[in-house]
């Protein structure tokens, strides 16, 4: 059978499998030739659905490749299923799951790192990855929301990597309106954590989760904000001295 | 304050990024943002207390 290019299929009409050139080969289809494949770049067939798609093309072969424009995939047939390439903001069951909102470097000798802008209605449940290179003396990891004036109840627990006494801690409220969640060791290496928080840009209470690891120290916490303001960002700080390097990566849960 | 030099008194340096915008920087804070950081619990390291 002679090859086809995709390219000059007709466009509304039902179309065959025979009459799509699969994009993956195998011993049964059809060999494809480099101009086919440059067709296929504006030949690639466009449904509005799924439903068209699959009014339009009845018995799909494995290789298939096919784009919706109601989400915005490039869908390709497996042999079993129509399966989404890469990812779109809008795409079901590509990108659902943990999506990169922002990475921010922690300058040098600072003493907070301000991230505005990063919680909105687009997500309900966030993720805060960081890492620091160096500090200028021990102190605790600590971020407060831009919106949270009080309320901040904090309860952990620490232990050092070469001891298996475990330490509890509790501040109950902070006076200093300040999310207590990690402590690590001035002046050695590095230290990172995350952050796992509920509801930061919803009307309610904002609730926080924490584990991270310095070269003295391993915590796990967690932090309530009782108070319900709706917060945009969060301010990222050691609670004595100044950091420097490092980054805080920001991520939200797909709803 | 933070440290003083003798002429001039300078304080840390904080890192503001704004995702909407992009905006991105790090610069030594102002006395007036110093003060506010105090007020929330923050404290020098010993070492450059005056």
């Amino acid at each position: 059978m002679a090859n086809v290019k995709i390219s000059a299929l007709p466009a509304a009409t039902s179309v065959a499998a025979a009459d799509v050139l699969p994009i993956v080969q195998s011993s049964t289809t059809k060999k494809a030739t480099f101009t086919d494949v440059a067709g296929a770049v504006g030949g690639v067939r466009v449904y509005a659905s799924a439903a068209a798609r699959n009014s339009a093309i009845t018995s799909p072969t494995e290789g298939m490749c096919v784009y919706l424009t109601d989400e915005d995939t490039l869908q390709i047939y497996t042999g079993s299923a129509w399966v989404a390439i890469g990812a779109t903001k809008t795409v079901s069951g590509v990108s659902e799951g943990l999506v990169w909102i922002s990475n921010t470097t922690i300058g040098s000798a600072v003493s907070s790192v301000t991230v505005s802008n990063c919680f909105s209605s687009t997500y309900d449940k966030y993720k805060i990855v960081w890492s620091v290179n160096s500090q200028s003396a021990t102190a605790n990891a600590e971020i407060y929301f831009n919106n949270g004036a009080s309320q901040y109840f904090n309860s952990g627990f620490w232990q050092a990597p070469t001891s298996s006494t475990v330490t509890n801690y509790s501040t109950g409220a902070t006076a200093t309106s300040i999310g207590i969640w990690g402590v690590w060791q001035g002046g050695i290496a590095a230290a990172h954590g995350i952050t796992e928080i509920h509801s930061p840009y919803l009307a309610e209470r904002t609730y926080c989760v924490s584990h991270g690891s310095a070269p003295g120290y391993m915590w796990w916490s967690q932090t309530q904000l009782a108070d319900t303001s709706q917060n945009t960002g969060f301010v990222f700080r050691p609670s004595t001295g100044t950091i420097t390097g490092g980054t805080i990566s920001v991520y939200g849960y797909r709803k | 304050m933070f440290t003083d030099t003798g002429s001039k008194m300078s304080f840390p340096n904080v890192t503001i990024h704004d995702i909407s915008t992009g905006f991105y920087e790090t610069r030594e804070m102002t006395e007036e943002e110093y003060s506010a950081l105090l007020e929330s619990g923050w404290t020098p390291e010993a070492n450059t207390e005056e």
